[in-house]
């Protein structure tokens, strides 16, 4: 009986332990980076954009929140006050682009990067802009890593 | 022919002047906080890539916020905001348009900080309520920048957090906006 109740207790305390682990493991989670995420969609630049020109709820629908392996030309780069780094990528000729802000916690030299060339990157699809403020249409993807750069 | 050269020099002055009365960035940030005394940890989220116009000579401003852009530390925390809370697949949008009261009294050409109140409507959540805030903008060697600070009612937008963490998320949420605008070019 004394046995019993001794395995009871064991048993308690290691499920407690273990509920314990469990929440504050969940609770302190953070995202993935997405260096080490995969992919759900790869596809080019102007592609995206034209999915979501085309029917921007449809191109919800398919890819927001999904992590892309985009590719296409770097168009510019802009650093903000706050030193958040935004690569643009599309048609140099367009206002509209596919707009990947930059993980900060990754350190890259993106002022190597030359204009015009072809770059890989990973990052989360955050939605679209449609061209109703007058500034080009825009699909911004979050948290974005380079990958690689595709030299001609 | 001489009469057709000054209509299309015309044209383009009335443009590029029509052009630099518009200002705009596409890498403004918006700063979500609805942490209470007794949050174990901030509930806090930052957007870095706010789209904001704004139209010097009609003192017309609009903001357009992604809502999957928000990003949290802590990945439960992120997935509760955007599937429980905000529904960010469902409404992934929120947009501001209003206008700033005392536009006429500022001078855009020249360096100076003004203080604002801007009186518009906001959509999140696919509610749409009237808001008015105050804040402050800085005339700054042809950039303009766009900072206010101010508190939204979650009911309002019938964003509702459940019981179980009432007391750990804020019934209010403080939205801290800052943004750098540059001529709009066409």
């Amino acid at each position: 009986m004394k046995i019993k109740k001794i395995a009871l207790i064991i048993f308690l305390l290691v499920f407690a332990l273990g509920a314990y682990f469990y929440i504050s493991s969940e609770i302190n989670r953070k995202s993935p980076s997405m260096a080490n995420s995969q992919e759900d969609f790869k596809i080019e630049a102007a592609n995206l954009l034209s999915e979501f020109e085309g029917n921007p709820a449809k191109a919800n629908q398919k890819y927001l929140g999904k992590v892309i392996l985009l590719s296409g030309n770097l168009k510019s780069f802009e650093t903000d006050e706050k030193g958040f780094h935004t690569l643009v990528l599309g048609d140099s000729s367009s206002m509209s682009s596919v707009r990947c802000s930059m993980d900060n916690s990754v350190s890259v030299d993106f002022k190597a990067l030359p204009i015009g060339v072809n770059i890989e990157l990973r990052g989360e699809c955050t939605g679209f802009n449609p061209d109703d403020l007058g500034l080009g249409a825009d699909v911004v993807l979050n948290r974005s890593i380079l990958i690689k750069t595709n030299k001609k | 022919m001489k009469k057709l050269i000054l209509s299309i020099l015309a044209f383009l002055l009335i443009n590029v002047g029509y052009a630099q009365d518009k200002y705009f960035t596409k890498n403004g940030s918006i700063i979500f906080d609805a942490t209470t005394s007794t949050s174990p940890e901030k509930v806090s989220a930052i957007n870095k890539s706010v789209a904001c116009v704004l139209d010097t000579k009609t003192g017309n401003i609009q903001f357009s916020v992604l809502m999957q852009g928000f990003e949290f530390e802590q990945a439960l925390m992120r997935e509760h905001f955007h599937e429980n809370y905000l529904e960010s697949e469902k409404f992934p949008k929120s947009i501001f348009k209003g206008q700033i009261s005392n536009s006429s009294a500022i001078n855009y050409g020249k360096n100076g900080t003004y203080d604002v109140s801007v009186k518009g409507q906001m959509l999140m959540h696919g509610i749409t309520k009237p808001l008015e805030a105050k804040g402050k903008l800085i005339v700054n060697n042809g950039k303009i920048s766009v900072a206010a600070n101010f508190s939204i009612l979650l009911a309002d937008y019938q964003v509702l957090v459940p019981r179980l963490v009432g007391d750990k998320v804020g019934k209010n949420a403080t939205i801290k906006v800052d943004c750098v605008l540059q001529v709009l070019n066409n």
